[in-house]
């Protein structure tokens, strides 16, 4: 994507996300405009969120104005793929449990990575969630799901 | 002061502070030394499982891993030619071609000395500059407070993010803030920003947002990347003129005096970083130099001076957070995570609730330079082999590590899922060109910058003339709309200018 159009799509998020913060707010019980600054607890989020709307409209005139030199902000599609393989691993992380999970997810990651060799991949991804969970679930008693894995 | 440091230097001096400390600096330089990891990058790793230490071997670690990761960026920019870390980027110009021209050892060591006697100076000016500035700060109430706090976060957000433009950095501030307010109303205690989730209800978790902000913003950019650095080392020891003579440390000491002065400036102000540091004692040690032509050609002050800079940073950058709880750099924000956990909170009243901990923390910048002599002596063998330890393992190995250790803090996978939300936030917003360390910032200082101003006004009866009644409270309110001003008309100039510039450029191009 052209550094202009990401410049203008970043600043009209922020527009979007002030706008949903300030409708948000005022569907909310602790909205109370009606207050002194000093009881109104929706005082402060106001203000950030017409500053920020304002902060966006600023960026995308920016960019409109000066046109920024086209090098082009590169979306990593790998690095996508690579968030998306933990927030699954967030998902299943109560049902697989910690090992079998952090297993996936690490060999998972390798791969994506570019790691083609599965001697070095799967020892790697077997042996650091083992060491985690000795030493963290184990020693310091940190109560990692168990899941599928009986221990 | 000498019982409290005496009292420091029992507890650092134990046999599991030392550990650490060796470890901590061990880890620092690893992570240093390998090009697109960082120390803050090791310290955010880390920081989860400090919650299993007291917080003195806590700060010993991360101490080891600040410091050592300081010096660890110079083994790439010395042997590769590609800075581990983005304030050994003045190191490159003097370290690379001495490597090159046969003396790799010598830079290396040399880059080693400047930085462990300037850590050890830095120590020294961060007890001295932390009892100044506490004494002063005793003598602020909530008035100057909310002034010197918007300052700060006004300072930070524009002059201290490098190149990305100040709105971003001011947007970037403004979403660190807003963060802080999930939760519930700091005064009232109102529920609040919490979108009627039970797990926001006490506020977002500071460990995954930190360690996932810094990850996301690091890490996740690089992915499908097997290699830190291209080419390979040359020969790693050269011949027997590739080591430090005596001559050589007396012709860099001046260097690392005025490395250590520099560094002590620019570190305590909030906002100015290592890199800043080491440029400016650069550009000062040319002008000082009787051979300011070698500079850049492999000169040894260069690169003295260079690490001395940067370095000189280490213990001033802390004072601004031990002492008035504003973190100034993306590290401090994680030292005051470190600080939290373990229930100090960092402020002008550090030395009378806290003092061990400032001593703790002196002695630990201190002896942690002496170690990496040490350390650093050993690692200069295996040095040329660091920067290619593959990334293709190392980097989902660290996603595990935050993983585990976001789950380890509460127990929960609702961190986890925070985690990755906000490594997914730190990554779109290194693509689109805004800074995180405002938003760490911002977030860590919300509560701050909201209690002060309700606070004041409530005394004052809600009168908003208050600010401006009080000289420090005024004179911190001018510097923040000067600077601000200066900012944004700077911006125009350079805008107006590069328009100016363009219009000969498409006329020629259309003569063409």
């Amino acid at each position: 994507m052209e550094q202009k159009k990401v410049e203008i799509v970043s600043g009209a998020f922020l527009i979007g996300l002030a706008a949903f913060l300030l409708v948000y707010m005022r569907t909310q019980p602790w909205y109370t405009p009606h207050l002194s600054v000093i009881d109104d607890s929706s005082f402060f989020p106001t203000i950030v969120s017409w500053c920020i709307g304002a902060l966006g409209a600023v960026q995308i005139a920016y960019a409109l104005r000066t046109s920024p030199d086209g090098r082009a902000a590169r979306l990593n599609l790998r690095g996508i793929l690579l968030v998306a393989i933990w927030l699954v691993y967030a998902f299943v992380l109560t049902t697989l449990g910690f090992l079998a999970a952090s297993f996936a997810a690490v060999l998972l990651s390798q791969l994506l990575w570019g790691e083609r060799r599965m001697l070095v991949a799967i020892p790697v991804s077997a042996i650091l969630p083992l060491v985690i969970y000795v030493v963290l679930g184990k020693i310091l008693h940190v109560d990692f799901p168990q899941g599928i894995i009986p221990f | 002061m000498l019982e409290g440091i005496i009292q420091g230097a029992l507890i650092t001096l134990g046999y599991k502070s030392l550990l650490l400390l060796v470890a901590g600096v061990t880890t620092g330089i690893v992570f240093g030394a390998i090009p697109g990891l960082t120390s803050g990058i090791a310290i955010a790793i880390l920081l989860p499982f400090t919650f299993y230490m007291d917080i003195y071997q806590s700060l010993a670690l991360l101490v080891g891993v600040y410091v050592g990761g300081t010096y660890g960026g110079s083994i790439s920019a010395v042997l590769f030619g590609t800075p581990g870390a983005p304030e050994s980027g003045i190191t490159v110009l003097d370290g690379y071609p001495m490597a090159q021209q046969g003396y790799p050892n010598k830079a290396l060591s040399t880059a080693l000395y400047s930085s462990s006697l300037s850590n050890v100076l830095s120590s020294i000016s961060m007890l001295f500059l932390s009892m100044g500035i506490a004494a002063l700060a005793l003598m602020i109430g909530s008035t100057e407070f909310f002034s010197i706090v918007l300052f700060s976060l006004v300072l930070i957000s524009t002059v201290g993010v490098g190149g990305s433009a100040w709105y971003k950095g001011i947007a970037a501030v403004l979403l660190g803030l807003m963060f802080s307010f999930v939760g519930s109303d700091p005064l009232s205690a109102m529920p609040r920003l919490n979108f009627d989730s039970l797990a926001l209800s006490s506020g977002l978790p500071l460990i995954p947002l930190l360690v996932g902000l810094f990850v996301g913003a690091e890490i996740i950019q690089q992915t499908g990347r097997t290699k830190s650095v291209e080419g390979e080392a040359g020969i790693l020891f050269g011949g027997s003129e590739d080591r430090v003579r005596w001559a050589d440390l007396k012709a860099m000491a001046p260097y690392i005096f005025s490395g250590a002065a520099i560094g002590t400036v620019i570190g305590a102000l909030p906002g100015l970083n290592a890199a800043v540091g080491s440029m400016l004692n650069y550009g000062f040690a040319r002008r000082l130099s009787p051979h300011p032509e070698r500079f850049g050609k492999g000169s040894l002050r260069g690169v003295a001076a260079a690490e001395a800079g940067n370095n000189g940073t280490v213990g001033p950058t802390l004072c601004p957070l031990l002492t008035l709880g504003i973190p100034g750099s993306g590290t401090a924000a994680l030292f005051l995570g470190a600080l939290l956990i373990q229930g100090v909170t960092p402020g002008p009243t550090i030395f009378e609730t806290s003092a061990p901990v400032v001593y703790s923390l002196f002695w630990a910048i201190f002896l942690s330079s002496v170690i990496m002599i040490g350390v650093g002596r050993v690692v200069i063998y295996f040095a040329k082999y660091i920067p290619l330890i593959p990334t293709q393992i190392i980097n989902p190995c660290i996603i595990l590590f935050c993983a585990s250790g976001a789950f380890a803090t509460d127990g929960s996978v609702t961190d986890v899922f925070i985690l990755i939300f906000f490594i997914t936030l730190g990554y779109f917003m290194k693509l689109g060109g805004f800074p995180v360390i405002p938003l760490l910032i911002g977030y860590l200082l919300g509560g701050l910058l909201e209690t002060n101003l309700r606070r004041t006004l409530l005394i004052a009866g809600g009168d908003y003339t208050v600010f401006l009644s009080s000289p420090i409270s005024l004179a911190f309110l001018i510097a923040t709309v000067v600077l601000l001003a200066y900012v944004v008309v700077a911006s125009f100039r350079r805008l107006r200018g590069r328009r100016a510039a363009a219009v000969p450029g498409a006329a020629q191009a259309q003569e063409d």
